[in-house]
């Protein structure tokens, strides 16, 4: 009977281990609240940690523009653009900045909600870089010399519209460049995208577009 | 006596401990099911192919293979006509096409004439010739609005911070009036991430005898990319294939995850077999990609995952396959749980992973994500059955380390361009590519897991075009051989171009490629180059 008492104990104790499927147990479907049991384990944590560089957690109950502007030293003449993002785990504000209207890559704020509702910093890598220096008085010029100079690429128009900033982890400064469509005669028409620094064509970023069938 | 008040205390004990496991995180069961769905009556409307609201326009659904009113492969525009449904088309704004704030349809490219456009008051006659791009345009907005209902009635947002363009026969530069259309057949989802003054795309190809755009899996499967890239808030989910990754575990995970959108939408557990008529190497009556489990090869993570030249080029979708069969076993075991709502259950799951995921995800970093959603919202109550559908599927929890290093070789080629000729020249400041060829062997008697290779950089004067290939797992003694001065057949490797201006002063630029796997044998090989 000891015995018998034991093992339905441990009997218990293995059936909450298990899938309800298994246990013939179905999920209820009205709840008050999501559940907020969630104890991440090592493993998760190692594995999800992946290799985005963490930050210092710093819970905000709301996000103030003018706050979080100062918090992060936010130059006067770059401009915060934010995108929401939501999931059932709660929302996602990712900034990203702009200098007169041309967007910078490579500089980003993402904040994500916690369990408790307050959102803290996943990613931050805005730096407050020098203003770039936009207005170029031979652009058309230089923008023909690139586009004879690599000839291997049919871009679209490089003016002004195409102007973006980048900034690159070993650089101080952004750099302009164009930022282009370009179809790549070396390899069969495919679909490329170019990111070419204004000052001499220097490719800085090369990308590729997720195709279904070949690559 | 003694014995019954030890027997007492047992069952007190049991009793206390039964408490302590329900109380130990106060858990109520119903806090376990994750919390009502958004909007279940939208939900169930979509699996049962019910689009009420909007002005009215007329498609065969899914596609003409998979409509149960036509089931016949060769079919006149009569029959074609009689197997068309109903279905709303909600938000429309403009009088010249189908559009809204957010989703624009077109057929070549951005700036199309209103010529090439489907005009909203001739929605009926749209629709009559499946071959007509027009037919493809409403099939177009029907399928992205209805996919968007969808995950919205989940729990997720789309990112709609910009327009998204949907060109049914696109041209290859959707941007240009003028840019040729492209004639092989082929999908495109562009997220233009290096672009943000541009909009979202997807562009179809082909003027097909089977087009792709009369098939609703298609644009299904493409905003399944663009959805991903929302939920994980475009942190870079698959950066490297982006970048020019020809494999990376993270390009198999989007495209896993954007077939299984589509096909736990459809609920048919497969997709394109409409798309497949045009693909000859596909059995007639065969889909493009099954994510219910077959008799064949796609089963078992090591046929698919393992590195072998002659597949590679094809592992993305291979190693995706396997990974949408995977995940409809977690499907399956919600559905058993409750066969109405159940699959809704396990989408969100399965898509709340995806929030949880960083930067290039890899597939054990997606099965850890999807233990932690579960945790979330089921209080990990799934946790065997995920574990399960990985393991049967031959992807092991544990891997032995390697004991040895990984044996990396890398010789560099430069390459200039002249018109559409790549010349092989001195690795050095005057190429404007430099590429590798490399070998990397694994000495080991375990299997090195997810192997890649990376450019590893600090160093202003090195810009990494493709900084990242992966090469799936490599077995005992197996050798990765990329090599020669084919500047095509090096595209699997990784590449870099040399940037002077930040040189400061230097002749010779030191790089280092370094390869990783999962359970361990890192190993880095250095060398410079020449400005
Ligand atoms: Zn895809």
């Amino acid at each position: 009977m000891r015995k018998l008492v034991l093992a339905t104990c441990f009997g218990v104790l293995i059936w909450f281990r298990m899938t309800p499927g298994e246990k013939q147990v179905s999920i209820p479907r009205i709840a008050a609240r999501p559940a907020q049991c969630s104890t991440p384990t090592a493993e998760g944590n190692r594995a999800i940690a992946s290799e985005e560089p963490r930050v210092q957690a710093l819970g905000y109950p709301d996000l103030n523009e003018e706050k979080l502007r100062q918090q992060w030293g936010v130059q006067d003449y770059h401009q915060m653009e934010a995108e929401e993002s939501e999931s059932p785990f709660g929302k996602t504000v990712s900034y990203r900045f702009v200098q007169e209207g041309v967007p910078i890559l490579g500089m980003v704020v993402r904040m994500t909600q916690n369990t408790s509702g307050e959102f803290v910093e996943e990613e931050n890598t805005y730096r407050p870089i020098p203003r770039v220096d936009l207005d170029i008085q031979d652009l058309a010029e230089r923008a023909e010399i690139i586009k004879t100079d690599m000839d291997r690429y049919q871009m679209s128009d490089l003016n002004t519209e195409s102007l973006v900033i980048l900034v690159r982890e070993s650089v101080s400064e952004g750099e302009l460049a164009f930022s282009t469509q370009a179809i790549d005669s070396v390899l069969n028409s495919k679909p490329t995208q170019l990111l070419l620094r204004v000052e001499d064509g220097q490719l800085l970023q090369k990308g590729f577009l997720r195709a279904e069938f070949g690559h | 006596m003694l014995c019954n008040r030890l027997r007492h205390l047992e069952s007190i004990f049991c009793a206390l401990l039964i408490v302590f496991i329900l109380s130990s995180c106060s858990i109520r069961l119903t806090d376990c099911a994750g919390g009502p769905l958004a909007n279940t009556e939208k939900l169930l409307q979509l699996q049962q192919d019910e689009f009420p609201v909007g002005a009215k326009a007329y498609l065969v659904l899914p596609n003409p293979i998979d409509s149960p009113k036509l089931n016949l492969f060769e079919f006149s525009s009569s029959t074609f006509r009689n197997a068309q449904d109903a279905v709303g088309l909600p938000g429309l704004s403009s009088t010249a096409s189908l559009e809204n704030k957010f989703l624009k349809v077109r057929q070549h490219s951005r700036f199309d004439s209103a010529d090439l456009l489907v005009n909203p008051q001739e929605l009926s006659e749209a629709s009559v010739e499946v071959k007509d791009p027009k037919y493809s345009q409403v099939m177009a907005y029907h399928a992205i609005t209805a996919i968007s209902d969808f995950v919205k009635s989940l729990g997720f947002s789309v990112d709609q911070s910009r327009p998204l363009f949907v060109m049914v026969r696109s041209n290859l530069d959707p941007e240009k009036t003028e840019s040729p259309v492209g004639k092989d057949i082929n999908a495109y989802y562009v997220h233009n991430t290096q672009q943000p003054q541009l909009p979202r795309y997807i562009q179809l190809f082909g003027d097909v005898q089977y087009p792709l755009g009369a098939d609703r899996d298609v644009f299904w499967h493409e905003f399944g990319h663009l959805f991903n890239e929302s939920v994980s808030a475009s942190k870079g989910l698959d950066e490297a294939t982006e970048r020019g990754a020809i494999y990376a575990e993270s390009g198999a995970l989007h495209e896993c995850l954007a077939d299984y959108l589509a096909e736990s939408a459809s609920g048919k557990g497969y997709i394109g077999k409409w798309t497949a008529k045009n693909i000859k190497e596909i059995k007639p009556g065969q889909p493009l990609r099954w994510a219910v489990s077959q008799n064949d090869s796609k089963n078992n993570f090591s046929q698919v995952g393992t590195w072998n030249p002659q597949t590679h080029g094809n592992r993305t979708y291979l190693v995706g396959e396997w990974c949408s069969r995977v995940l409809w076993e977690i499907r399956q075991q919600f559905q058993k749980e409750d066969s109405q709502t159940g699959a809704f259950f396990s989408d969100r799951t399965i898509f709340g992973a995806v929030a949880l995921l960083g930067k290039n995800a890899s597939m054990s970093e997606f099965r850890a994500a999807l233990l932690e959603s579960d945790t979330r919202l089921h209080c990990g109550l799934h946790q065997q059955s995920i574990r399960k559908a990985f393991t049967s599927k031959g992807f092991a929890e544990t891997v032995a380390p390697l004991t040895s290093k990984l044996q990396l070789q890398a010789v560099p080629v430069g390459f200039n361009f002249s018109g559409s000729q790549a010349i092989p020249v001195a690795a050095n400041g005057s190429a404007k590519e430099i590429l590798f060829n490399i070998q990397i062997k694994n000495p080991n008697r375990a299997s090195a897991r997810n192997l890649r290779l990376v450019i590893e950089t600090g160093d202003p004067a090195v810009v990494p075009i493709t900084n990242f290939q992966g090469f799936g797992d490599l077995g005992s003694n197996a050798t990765i051989s990329i090599v020669g001065n084919n500047y095509s057949a090096l595209q699997s490797s990784v590449s870099l171009s040399l940037d002077k201006k930040h040189a400061n002063g230097r002749t010779r630029i030191p790089i280092v490629l370094k390869v990783i796997s999962e359970n361990g044998g890192e190993s880095r090989f250095n060398l410079e180059l020449s400005l």
